[in-house]
């Protein structure tokens, strides 16, 4: 028996499937953590680092009973990146935000769609009532994203406090609206 | 998968939740955790805690929460996070609790667990050659000292026959 989280949801777009990480979805998230497109979340990083930021996105789901969606082809194959619906400790806030795998995934709109269908649970079957997404003010891409999102700059959202050690932060906060997607 | 829930004499052994991070959390920011490579920041103390605790559904056998009298009072399970060349048998307890025999105690829950539930002979564990008073719980728990790898080239290696613990 393999194990795995139980009671996930699955979500369906057109062109994707998301669902929660299992095993079988950690090289393709430790080939992204060891590459250059894993900078703004921390990386690149040794596969066993990317273990550990793995084994939290799982843990999460255990421990909160949400968490990070993986996004697949609908045809099946490798991840093809994640859309993060987490609360780490520490954060003030519930965040969504997304990650593109590859360079081949990346600019053909798969984090929109993902990201949509996360928004779109999280307010509509979850009944959150709102959400951020935590952005470098210099991730142009994720700005424009959070933007065509629907989600508006919050300048009084608390910011979340890194330790100095951190390369992040200060953040921009985008607030997602809950009436915006029920 | 969670965690099945073991029991003691003294002790129930149960799925961590979220509340059993304080305690994690303020041994992982202490000189206390040097042993296990840190002090580490509060976001690498979640992570670590969480991966940890999602060893569960990733593996099937993970950390188990401690309870005495109703409380918590530390940590013992079986870590792998990868890197690591075998399951690891490893116990945290809290300060307040240290020195009535609860990691020794959940420790051999533990390994009969192992025992009955994947059929393993031996547990390991990987401690550093300076933490004395895990050496002395793992030797005094029956252990013997081998020359298998550890996570570091410095661990001492700690193995446990758990043939006959089921």
């Amino acid at each position: 028996m393999i194990p795995a989280l139980v009671n996930t949801p699955v979500l369906n777009t057109p062109r994707l499937i998301l669902r929660a990480p299992e095993l079988c979805d950690f090289d393709a998230y430790a080939a992204f953590m060891a590459g250059p497109r894993s900078t703004l979340v921390g990386g690149p990083m040794a596969r066993d680092m990317a273990w550990r930021f793995f084994g939290h996105h799982v843990g999460h789901w255990a421990l909160r009973g949400y968490g990070s969606l993986f996004m697949h082809p609908r045809d099946g194959g490798p991840a093809l990146g994640l859309i993060l619906c987490w609360q780490p400790e520490g954060y003030p806030e519930r965040e969504i935000g997304w990650s593109i795998f590859t360079d081949a995934a990346a600019g053909i709109g798969l984090a929109t769609e993902g990201a949509r269908a996360v928004l779109a649970h999280v307010f509509g079957t979850l009944k959150w009532e709102t959400a951020v997404s935590y952005i470098l003010p210099d991730n142009a891409a994720s700005l424009r994203m959070a933007a065509r999102l629907g989600a508006r700059l919050d300048p009084n959202a608390t910011q979340v406090v890194y330790p100095p050690t951190d390369p992040y932060g200060p953040d921009t906060v985008w607030r997602h609206r809950a009436e915006d997607w029920r | 998968m969670i965690a099945p829930t073991l029991t003691t004499p003294r002790l129930t052994l149960r799925m961590p939740t979220r509340a059993d991070f304080a305690p994690r959390l303020a041994f992982y920011t202490s000189d206390r955790a040097v042993w296990e490579g840190g002090p580490f920041t509060p976001p690498e103390a979640w992570r670590i805690f969480a991966s940890e605790v999602g060893q569960w559904p990733l593996m099937g056998y993970g950390p188990f929460s401690v309870d005495m009298d109703g409380a918590y009072v530390g940590e013992v399970g079986i870590y792998q996070p990868l890197g690591y060349p075998e399951p690891e048998l490893g116990w945290f307890v809290t300060p307040a609790a240290e020195g009535h025999g609860i990691a020794a105690e959940g420790a051999r829950a533990v390994m009969a667990w192992a025992r009955a539930t994947f059929g393993w002979d031996h547990l390991v564990n990987y401690i550093d050659p300076g933490n004395a008073r895990s050496l002395s719980l793992a030797l005094r728990l029956g252990g013997i000292a081998t020359d298998a790898p550890g996570t570091d080239p410095t661990d001492v290696v700690i193995r446990h026959d758990l043939r006959g613990r089921a």
